[in-house]
């Protein structure tokens, strides 16, 4: 069935905005229209406002302000009760499924609140299990199952408790891909029953075949929405791309004739296991080693263990097995993805950007002088845009503060610099400032540890890369494993 | 440098208000007319004959306000500071029994003998918090039943004065005790110097060192003290150390200042009226000093208040309770 | 020791584990759904002090049970209101619940009965509950002095069936293990919590009533002494599993029947203190024992959580 746009939308959601408590404003003013019958896809960036307007029209955050309309009638969702009573449901990212319960303990209650049996769902969501390859036994507890099943329990719930419309935010991100094509044949057959469809995901070429129109976002606003009809098949891929980055790939400095000798080594990561939270393995038996003056960049394609793998090298987090060899006395700094674990965004720039120095040092009157001098000398090499560096580092935009922080690790003299998502929540500019800080701390002698979900980080900063899958590393050109050995590589 | 915020100003009104409130509204309940409690209160309490008394109230909760509010710029939740006074005060008289005849130097070192006890004392839920879990506010308040059993156990047990009627012990030799400076008042060293030293030690540690930032990010959480190189097991067991510290040379203070023995009824709740002082104290150091005089002056007004309007006794329990509750979740929210 | 003897031993360990029982058990559902209650503390002593006044001057222990537990739930919601719908810190709201009721409750005793020895009731509530005895088959009125003690033990069981397979179980362990999670599935969350703390705050009551015209026959100044803090230890000792709390809580009062019949027979001289710290005492070590234990429902104690 075709999107119609003859037909009244099934649910319409008008001027929508989200400004979180902390100022940062997630959406502004989005509208989008959803058709019964449909699959919607919504594209763009980290931080473009996908999974946020998801949430709202599943009830699980409150919009600042703008309306829902189902069918043509206005409704304010206080919770997902209240959409799931609608017939409107979510699979949310990973799985939001309660680990400590049983499959079954998840979907009955999921069943009373959306106001189905039970049972019947139960049957109806081990049926689309096994329509996507998995076998569920419904007492198996949630926390037993591998994060693919997982994912894929939680987009069966949702398909089969959703009446009207299932919201899914990344719902193939852990799946096989043998299950992930299972799934997006899958949803033809639920939209040509008449049930809306609204999807975001990464993978592009995935959503490419399946979409029948697309919303692209950006920095919380909708940039375009484009019909299928209106595409010639084979330029589907382009056209979404254009429309995501207008600037294109190429903008990318692949400089990289400041590449130095490399020194003497400074990390030996020796036959290492690293599991997360969860207990979940994100690097398995793996050896690798980065010397002085070297840039080296794991890539997480899915985004798993990049926190981790940080953790455990800067020493935060326990090996599983393993070694980690660094030599004594050995500065090591570290950039995490967010600000708030390096700062506390309470307090003023200022002392933020001294923080190291006040917490090593032994206890003592603040020296202002010091920090003053310090906070100019980090901001004027960051460029970061500071009214005051006595106002909290919270009152600066994310990427200001993620400069502050990244240039205070980095001027701090480190031996080994460990680097977490260089661009996240960045634009192209900071994005390119924070890969020149990278390559010229590697060029002052440092070793450079680069980790992210990023694929277009490595190229940015022009520096070698492998790729974390499933908990090994790949060379990217070969797609051989490496680091299995341990001592090589 | 502490982020001066609405909350300060709500937590403020609040801690000023609560008691008046709670006041009032018992007596309603013994048929006492609200605004005429309310008079005997602050006459009881700021009258310029009654401001000697008050002064000697506001003492032991100034002193262990400071230490409490270090303890809660880390973000430990210390509330076991009754107990930490009434213990640091036994300890006291206990050694001081033992030290008359030594003068400037046996009040020395019962002061620190006190206090240390009140360390140990609070090192306890420390330990407990750091090294097991658990939660510190729970086990502080345990830990002041356990000391008021203990105190109540020394007092008529072991430690008890054989010549007197009550449970206490003997009285100190008079060369301990800390002698009024003020003829016809209370009014000892303990009085005058604690303003003077502890008003500006804690707007110098918590606004002005490197000591109030280090606390700031040990109540960060363990991760983030890990990121900047702090162990943070130590740190707490440290700063409850420290703030059970404090809390137990207030204990000395009153025996050696005002009562030159110990009993029972020594801490007139002043480990719990220096949650609120220090609750403020660590958003704003220096309303240590008015904050600590105002609830002195509050304490000594109600008992006042409740002899002159024959309203039961019972009411400082309320009022504690009330305060510990505007104020305490207030410093707890991030 | 003869048969007469042991079922009054029995009798006198069941008298003890009942309160403790009546309110461990509610308190391990509310801990199960993800709140830590230490308030039931001040809910037990208000329930003990309504009772009172209550039978004291109407002559009915049976109207005296009821205010005690209307009272009891009533301090529950207050704190359901300012730990759950607030957010307060549970355990400072607890706290400070627990000692306010001590302050509040000492202070209308002394303006209602005054500073003399306090007049006993005429009729206790085991009296008054005695003819529902008789209808319990087996040995009704030897081994429990009132029905709540046959209840009491009932509950634990009642709620391991109800924990491992009912619906109202998943969604309560559901909310103690990820509120978040829980609330995505669609639980009202607040509402499951406040729910289960009204029904402890009617368990409180009840077993504070128990204490005060059931047991003593008249109010004493503090009188619960910790026990609705060791309630809420013994959750925590017991894994929160109802399976194991019948017997944790038994071994408890157990502990305390014999150190009563130590103390009454005078080979061992126990200093009195010693024996009113019990209840802290045990509190705190099982605090140093068993926090942070793997089996704690996830987000016990912290209200904070977005949908």
């Amino acid at each position: 069935m075709e999107a119609g746009s003859r037909e009244e939308p099934l649910i319409v959601a008008k001027d929508i905005w989200k400004i979180y408590d902390g100022g940062y404003t997630a959406l502004s003013g989005v509208d989008l229209e959803i058709y019964g019958g449909e699959i919607h896809v919504l594209l763009g960036e980290n931080g473009a406002g996908k999974t946020t307007l998801l949430k709202i029209l599943s009830g699980a955050i409150r919009p600042s302000r703008g309306s829902i309309f189902i069918r043509g009638e206005r409704k304010i969702f206080r919770s997902p009760r209240d959409a799931l009573k609608q017939g409107i449901s979510m699979a949310y990212q990973g799985s939001s499924l309660v680990e400590g319960l049983t499959a079954g303990e998840n979907i009955s209650i999921v069943a009373r609140a959306a106001g189905i049996n039970g049972d019947e769902l139960g049957k109806r969501v081990m049926k689309t299990m096994e329509d996507l390859g998995y076998q569920l036994d419904l007492r198996s507890r949630v926390s037993s199952l591998s994060p693919g099943e997982k994912q894929a329990l939680e987009v069966s719930i949702a398909i089969n408790a959703g009446r009207l419309a299932v919201l899914m935010d990344e719902p193939t991100a852990l799946m096989s891909t043998a299950s992930s094509q299972l799934l997006m044949k899958l949803l033809r057959e639920h939209a040509d029953n008449g049930k809306a469809l609204v999807i975001t995901s990464h993978k592009i070429r995935e959503v490419a075949e399946i979409g029948d129109r697309y919303t692209i976002l950006k920095r919380g606003t909708r940039v375009a929405t484009v019909t299928r009809r209106s595409l010639d098949g084979g330029s589907v891929i382009d056209t979404l791309i254009k429309h995501m980055s207008p600037q294109g790939l190429e903008t990318y400095s692949l400089d990289i004739s400041g590449a130095i000798d490399p020194g003497e080594e400074i990390l030996y990561v020796d036959n290492a296991s690293i599991a997360d939270d969860r207990g979940i393995e994100v690097l398995r038996n793996t050896s690798f080693r980065l010397r002085r003056g070297e840039i080296l960049a794991i890539v997480s394609i899915d985004g798993r263990g990049v926190k981790e793998i940080c953790e455990a090298i800067y020493g935060l987090r326990r090996l599983r097995s393993g070694k980690i060899y660094v030599k004594p006395g050995t500065r090591i700094r570290y950039i995490p993805s967010e600000v708030s674990r390096a700062s506390i965004p309470e307090m003023p720039v200022a002392i933020n950007i001294s923080m190291r120095s006040i917490i090593g040092g032994r206890i003592s009157l603040l020296d202002l002088e010091e920090i003053v001098s310090s906070a100019n000398r980090i901001i004027e090499a960051s460029r970061a845009n500071v009214p005051s560096i006595w106002k909290p580092l919270k009152s600066l935009s994310g990427g200001n503060a993620r400069r502050v922080i990244a240039w205070r690790e980095a001027m701090d003299n480190p031996d080994l610099l460990i680097v977490e998502e260089p661009t996240a929540n960045l634009d192209i500019a900071s994005s390119q400032s924070i890969a020149m800080l990278i390559r010229s701390t590697a060029s002052r002698g440092a070793g450079v540890l680069v980790v992210t979900s990023e694929l277009e980080d490595p190229l940015r900063i022009g520096c070698k890369w492998l790729i974390l899958e499933d908990g090994t590393l790949l060379d990217p050109r070969s797609s051989k494993r490496v680091g299995t050995i341990p001592g090589a590589l | 440098m502490p982020a001066r915020s609405p909350r300060l100003v709500t937590g403020l009104l609040i801690v000023v208000l609560a008691p008046l409130l709670a006041i009032s509204i018992l007596s309603l309940f013994s048929g006492v007319n609200a605004v005429e409690t309310i008079y005997w209160v602050f006459w009881g309490g700021f009258s310029p004959t009654q401001i000697p008394e008050t002064m000697l109230r506001a003492t032991p909760i100034l002193i262990t306000s400071f230490g409490l509010s270090l303890a809660y710029l880390a973000r430990i939740w210390n509330i076991g500071s009754e107990g930490q006074i009434l213990l640091g005060a036994i300890a006291t008289a206990w050694i001081g029994l033992h030290l008359g005849g030594l003068g400037v130097i046996g009040v020395i070192v019962s002061t620190i003998f006190g206090g240390l006890c009140g360390a140990l004392w609070a090192s306890i839920p420390g330990l407990l918090r750091a090294y097991r879990g658990a939660n510190e506010v729970f086990s502080t308040l345990m830990m002041n039943y356990l000391a008021l059993y203990l105190a109540s156990y020394l007092l008529q047990g072991p430690l008890r004065s054989p010549t007197s009627l009550f449970p206490e012990t003997a009285t100190l030799s008079r060369d301990l005790w800390v002698e009024p400076l003020i003829p016809g008042t209370r009014v000892n060293a303990f009085v005058l110097l604690s303003p003077a030293l502890i008003a500006p030690a804690t707007y110098i540690l918590v606004a002005r060192s490197t000591l109030g930032i280090k606390l700031r990010v040990i109540g960060e959480g363990a991760e983030k003290a890990r990121y900047f190189g702090i162990d943070a097991g130590k740190a707490i067991v440290a700063t409850m150390f420290l703030s059970g510290f404090l809390a137990g040379i207030a204990g000395s203070t009153e025996v050696l200042g005002i009562h030159h023995r110990a009993l029972p009824s020594i801490s007139q709740g002043y480990g719990y009226l220096a949650i609120p002082v220090a609750v403020i104290a660590s958003l704003e150091p220096r309303l240590i000093l008015p904050l600590s005089i105002y609830l002195g002056g509050v304490v000594n007004g109600v008992e006042v208040a409740q002899m002159n309007l024959s309203i039961p006794s019972g009411a400082s329990y309320i009022i504690q309770g009330i305060l510990l509750i505007a104020s305490l979740p207030m410093a707890m929210r991030r | 020791m003869d048969l007469p003897s042991i079922s009054g031993f029995i009798g006198s360990l069941l008298a003890i584990s009942t309160p403790i029982l009546l309110i461990a058990s509610l308190e391990l559902l509310v801990q199960r759904s993800g709140v830590i209650n230490l308030g039931v503390e001040g809910a037990m002593l208000v329930g003990a002090f309504t009772a009172y006044v209550v039978t004291l001057y109407t002559s009915s222990p049976l109207l005296g049970l009821l205010s005690a537990i209307a009272l009891g739930s009533l301090v529950s919601i207050l704190f359901a209101i300012m730990a759950v719908y607030m957010r307060l810190d549970q355990i400072v709201v607890g706290v400070s619940i627990s000692m306010v009721s001590i302050g509040l409750t000492s202070y209308l005793y002394r303006l209602i009965v005054g500073y003399g020895s306090p007049p006993k009731i005429q009729s206790t509530l085991i009296d008054a509950l005695a003819p529902f005895l008789r209808s319990i088959p087996i040995a009704g009125d030897t081994l429990f002095q009132t029905p709540l003690t046959p209840i009491s033990l009932a509950l634990p069981i009642a709620f391991w069936l109800l924990l491992g397979r009912s619906l109202v179980g998943a969604i309560i362990k559901a909310s103690g293990e990820d509120p978040s999670r829980a609330c995505r599935l669609g639980v009202n969350v607040a509402m499951v919590r406040t729910i289960l703390l009204a029904l402890e705050g009617i368990a409180s009551g009840a077993a504070g009533a128990l204490l005060s015209i059931g047991y003593y026959g008249s109010f004493l100044e503090n009188m619960t002494a910790g026990r609705g803090y060791l309630a809420v230890a013994l959750v925590i000792l017991s894994s929160w599993s109802p399976a194991r709390l019948l017997p944790t809580v038994l071994i408890f009062s157990l502990i305390e029947v014999a150190q009563l019949r130590l103390q009454a027979s005078g080979i061992i001289e126990i200093p009195y203190q010693l024996a009113l710290s019990m209840p802290y005492i045990f509190t705190l070590a099982i605090l140093a024992i068993s926090s942070g234990g793997k089996k704690a429902p996830r987000s016990l104690g912290s209200s904070e959580y977005e949908c």
